[in-house]
């Protein structure tokens, strides 16, 4: 042991800037918990509240728990101050990464928060025991209270004004980690006399700052990487456009498309959503020459028209140029669209669907459109009595058109408002549903000027779920799914996404 | 044992390296915002003082001269053309528009000023015409206005940050006492009274334009008292529900509930009892450039000889004519106007000056303009989200002094603005001091002053939001708006003040009403115009 006295006044020294360093960054990870917490959950004040008052009573734990480490203190004193700064560190991280994974978000929270919140409260009372017989007692007490509260100080004035704008939550919890992790490896190389197995420990410590340092640097792409989580294939294509990130996943022969996370097709039975949304409206249109498709950038409706020799100009109109050229180039998607989007008589259309349709002047036979649900209100425009009557105006008095038009099940009152308000704008509807096996039961809105009863050309050979027959039986709506009398959906009053919104999350967060 | 000096200092050089480090290794530098400050031309008149009055100078001759180009000149300008009389409206800025003016970044217009109007009445055939003829209005059905979808504010149209989060509406709605939910409930029954109440004249209680609103003496009588007191003679409290309105005066009026008198106060919830066919009452009709479209719309309806740049310096009667000495700012050169008739549709304190050789007698002391900051922001759209309900057209923080801010973009029908970017327009009146003092301490602070406590008050929802932010500008209206403090609407001179100069100077401002709001403006231009006509 050092007896000098230089020597002690520098093991003081040290230590006593240990404490200032565990005070801040104990405070830090306190805020970081609290912000991710309102930031993930909302309701700030309470978040906060409950945060802080879990983290305050596990530093109480800790304190507690702290009577049962015996020898070697400095030894204990330093492991835990590296377990602090791994915890603390990946803990943002952690919970950022699983907060759409798990259901238990919030005993994660609380369980990381209580852990970090204990190991903190350990380590004031070690570190109080370790200095008994260098300080005097009452120079000892407030001599690390005083850096303990200096540290909290400097925490809460750097969080907010410094750490958060800079760096980010991920990466300040990265960086105090390392903080700590780092303040542990100094003591230790300083003491190493006092540490038996002082190799191991350091060892320990150093892949503990690579780790956390890897961590700082990669947080940006842990995030984007925590998506594969959510995926159960294997993850083929992953890649974000200005508008939405897109996966593209294989599991054994089954293709999936994902958009912002949200399922678009299973190439196992994406023909049965296909085939029920292209023909029946395509047998049922007098001219087939003109047809144009919004939305649907995978060219799998696209497909399906093209086994109309009939059809002479396909326009397609899809917001995202990066969805279209994966299903131009991607090898595995070419062979399931079967090209369609390349053939001659394809126009492809990067434009908003809205602002295309105000303006275009051409008349088209059939018009399909496979929007995404109207999951807010941008995408809630798309379902409005505003966009119907424009897309009245571009389609041919004998043409039909079809809406993809959610769930019938899931969502009965959307599927049937989407229904009154296009037939609030001088159509005629008919409403159909099908069973998909990767979504379930999914409703079509068929319209026109009038919707002819029966078939005016026969449905093409090669398709695998669609015939006259079968449509008449998806024409019938058991009481479940059956119409409901529902008002109508407006741009400037959206009850279609406050429905649609209301009877999604009664499924999505039981 | 350390020292208390040593321990100091080093505690203060642990910190230093501290933050030195965070600093350092910080990926994202705060980038340097750029941005402008901008006023009227509040300074062109000390312009003058260096200038000497020509000798000669080349006559225009002319029937009228509408002075001013705001709404009411423009409408003015409108109904002279629709009448065929010949005329000229001078404008001191480089652009009409008065308060509904417009800017433009990069990712499009959005308004410095004015930017909504409300459901229309059916009093003013003028204003319905107008609306007609802009598409505003497509049709009528069972005598009520259908309005144009693609102006009438989206979905979703407000939303309040309240508790840490957004709640859809701007009227706070969690975390009410019984009070307060009982006060609220009071003062939902005494505005659905008024809005169906009729005077002893036969006339609404509340409508607009003001002039078809009720003379009953009973109803004036509310303008004697601030809506404040009215509240309390009503038994109506709650915090939240004396914020909301506020809020609501501060919006349409630049004033406070207790600078405000209960008469304009009750006229803000109970004037709204116009109705159109296809939306509710209380739909806005918007645009993203906010009312300059209406602007716009207005310019090219009206006479084709509208200057801007122009200085009316003095107006003189002399030998049944009336004569303007005009400077023109850009040519730099004076210019005297001959006319009949004049239409003023400036503010009195600047016809106060211009019409010094004319025998009228305005108290200007009984007119108050509360100074407004208004702000446009180029940010990410994305950031703008936060928890809780979608980013909406007027987005509101809820005890702030700020109005929070406008969506400019609010109105477009894709699903994406350029380059993700968003203007939103932060509002701000100046309404907690004195409005001279306010103004000139106005004046005088910085850019970087305005920035600060602009991005304060939005960093409040969006905690984060300095890294997306791209552009901020800033806009200062010394003279925003008349504000109608109590007693001023039913001022004893009100009739004097609007009252024409020997059927040739006719006044068209809407300070002289009480309340600056579009259709004042307009009806107040059409109504002078027809006066030319009748002189």
């Amino acid at each position: 042991m050092p007896t000098s006295a230089h020597s002690n006044q520098r093991f003081q020294v040290i230590l006593l800037l240990s404490v200032f360093v565990v005070a801040t960054c104990g405070l830090v990870y306190e805020l970081i918990a609290g912000t991710l917490a309102s930031y993930l959950l909302g309701d700030s004040i309470t978040q906060f509240s409950t945060i802080i008052g879990t983290y305050l009573f596990s530093m109480g734990i800790g304190s507690y728990i702290s009577r049962y480490f015996e020898h070697n203190l400095m030894r204990w004193f330093i492991q835990i101050e590296m377990l602090v700064g791994l915890v603390g560190g990946f803990s943002s991280t952690l919970l950022y990464v699983l907060f759409n994974q798990v259901e238990f978000f919030r005993i994660l929270l609380y369980g990381s928060v209580v852990l970090t919140g204990t190991l903190v409260g350990l380590e004031l009372p070690l570190l109080m025991r370790i200095l008994k017989d260098k300080i005097e007692f009452n120079d000892l007490v407030s001599k690390i209270f005083t850096f303990d509260y200096i540290g909290a100080l400097l925490a809460s004035l750097v969080f907010p004004l410094v750490c958060v704008p800079y760096l980010g939550i991920l990466k300040t919890s990265f960086f105090f980690g390392l903080l700590n992790v780092g303040v542990a490896l100094w003591v230790c190389l300083l003491f190493k006399s006092e540490i038996p197995d002082y190799k191991a420990t350091f060892a320990s410590g150093i892949f503990f700052v690579i780790m956390l340092a890897t961590g700082f640097v990669l947080s940006d792409r842990i995030i984007s990487f925590s998506e594969s989580l959510s995926y159960s294939g294997k993850i083929i294509v992953s890649t974000s456009s200005p508008y939405q990130r897109i996966i593209l996943t294989k599991q054994k022969d089954d293709l999936r498309l994902f958009l912002n996370g949200n399922l678009q097709f299973s190439s196992k039975d994406e023909y049965r959503y296909h085939e029920a949304l292209v023909h029946p409206a395509a047998v049922r249109t007098k001219n087939l020459n003109k047809v144009l498709v919004l939305g649907g950038g995978d060219g799998l409706a696209v497909r399906e028209l093209q086994k109309y020799k009939e059809v002479k100009e396909l326009v397609l109109v899809d917001l995202d140029a990066a969805v279209v050229k994966l299903f131009t180039t991607h090898q595995a998607l070419i062979k399931l669209n079967e090209d369609a989007l390349r053939k001659e008589n394809v126009k492809v259309i990067h434009d908003d669907a809205f602002t295309w349709m105000k303006q275009n002047q051409t008349l088209f036979d059939l018009i399909i459109i496979d929007f995404p649900d109207p999951s807010n209100f941008s995408l809630g425009k798309l379902y409005s009595q505003t966009f119907y009557r424009e897309l009245r105006r571009s389609l041919h008095p004998d043409g039909l058109c079809v809406v993809q038009s959610t769930s019938p099940y899931f969502a009965r009152q959307s599927f049937w408002m989407i229904n009154q308000t296009i037939a609030s704008c001088d159509y005629n509807t008919q409403a159909y549903h099908c069973y998909l096996p990767s979504f379930g039961e999914w409703g079509f809105i068929m319209a026109g000027a009038t919707v002819p009863k029966d078939p005016l050309r026969s449905y093409p050979n090669d398709v695998k779920f669609i015939n006259e027959e079968t449509f008449q039986q998806l024409n019938h709506f058991p009481p479940d799914m059956s119409k409901v009398e529902t008002g109508v959906n407006k741009l400037n009053d959206q009850l279609l996404v406050h429905i649609f919104e209301k009877e999604w999350s009664a499924y999505l967060h039981d | 044992m350390i020292k208390r000096r040593d321990f100091i200092k080093q505690s203060l050089q642990a910190t230093g390296a501290l933050a030195l480090g965070v600093a350092w290794s910080s990926c994202e530098k705060p980038k340097k915002i750029s941005g402008t400050i901008g006023t009227p031309n509040y300074k062109i008149g000390h312009l003058l003082r260096n200038i000497s009055l020509p000798q000669t100078t080349d006559i225009i001759k002319t029937d009228c001269v509408v002075i001013g180009g705001g709404v009411s000149g423009l409408a003015a300008s409108r109904k002279l053309k629709q009448l065929n009389i010949d005329h000229v409206l001078l404008e001191l800025e480089n652009k009409t528009g008065g308060n509904a003016q417009a800017g433009q970044t990069s990712v499009g217009s959005y308004p410095f000023g004015a930017h909504y109007v409300t459901v229309p009445t059916l009093n003013d055939k003028e204003y319905l015409d107008f609306l007609q003829s802009c598409k505003l209005i497509t049709s009528f059905e069972k005598g009520l206005p259908v309005l144009n979808d693609y102006h009438v504010c989206f979905d979703l149209k407000e939303r309040l940050y309240i508790h840490g989060q957004w709640q859809e509406g701007l009227l706070p709605l969690q975390g009410l006492s019984k009070e307060e939910l009982e006060g609220m409930k009071r003062f939902e029954e005494q505005t659905y009274f008024y809005k169906n109440y009729t005077g002893k004249d036969g006339l609404p209680a509340f409508t607009l334009p003001l002039t078809f609103s009720s003379r009953d003496p009973e109803l004036l009588q509310l303008d004697t008292i601030s809506f404040a007191a009215w509240l309390q003679s009503k038994n109506i409290y709650g915090k939240a529900l004396y914020w909301y309105l506020n809020y609501c005066m501060a919006d349409d009026y630049g004033g406070t509930i207790d600078s405000v008198s209960a008469w304009a106060g009750l006229h803000y919830f109970a004037s709204h009892q116009a109705k159109a066919f296809n939306v509710d009452e209380d739909a806005v009709l918007t645009w993203p450039e906010g009312n300059n479209w209406l602007i716009q719309q207005l310019k090219q309806q009206a006479g084709a000889n509208i200057k801007t740049g122009q200085l009316v310096y003095q107006v003189e009667e002399k030998s049944n004519a009336l004569y303007l000495r005009v400077f023109d700012i850009e040519a730099g050169n004076w210019v005297l106007y001959e006319t009949q008739h004049i239409i003023s549709c400036v503010p009195q304190f600047v016809n106060q000056y211009m019409l010094q050789g004319i025998d009228r007698k305005v108290n200007t002391q009984a007119y108050t303009y509360a100074p407004w900051v208004v702000a446009n922001v180029v940010v990410d759209t994305d950031a703008m989200h936060g928890f809780g309900a979608e980013l909406a057209w007027d987005n509101v923080i809820y005890d702030n002094d700020s109005l929070g801010y406008v969506h400019a973009n609010h109105q477009q029908l894709a699903q994406r603005s350029v380059n993700g970017k968003s203007n939103i327009t932060y509002y701000k009146p100046l309404v907690k001091q004195d409005a001279k003092a306010a103004r000139e301490r106005m004046m005088k602070t910085s850019y970087q002053q305005w920035y600060d406590s602009i991005v304060a008050d939005l960093k409040i929802p969006h905690p984060l939001i300095e890294s997306n932010l791209h552009q901020l500008d800033v806009w200062l209206w010394g003279h925003g708006m008349i504000q109608p403090s109590v007693g001023f609407i039913t001022r004893p001179t009100a009739k004097l003040d609007k009252q024409s100069y020997r059927h040739k100077i006719h006044f068209a401002h809407t300070d002289l009403v009480g309340i600056s709001v579009f259709e004042e403006g307009f009806y107040a231009g059409t109504q002078a115009a027809l006066q030319v006509l009748q002189a």
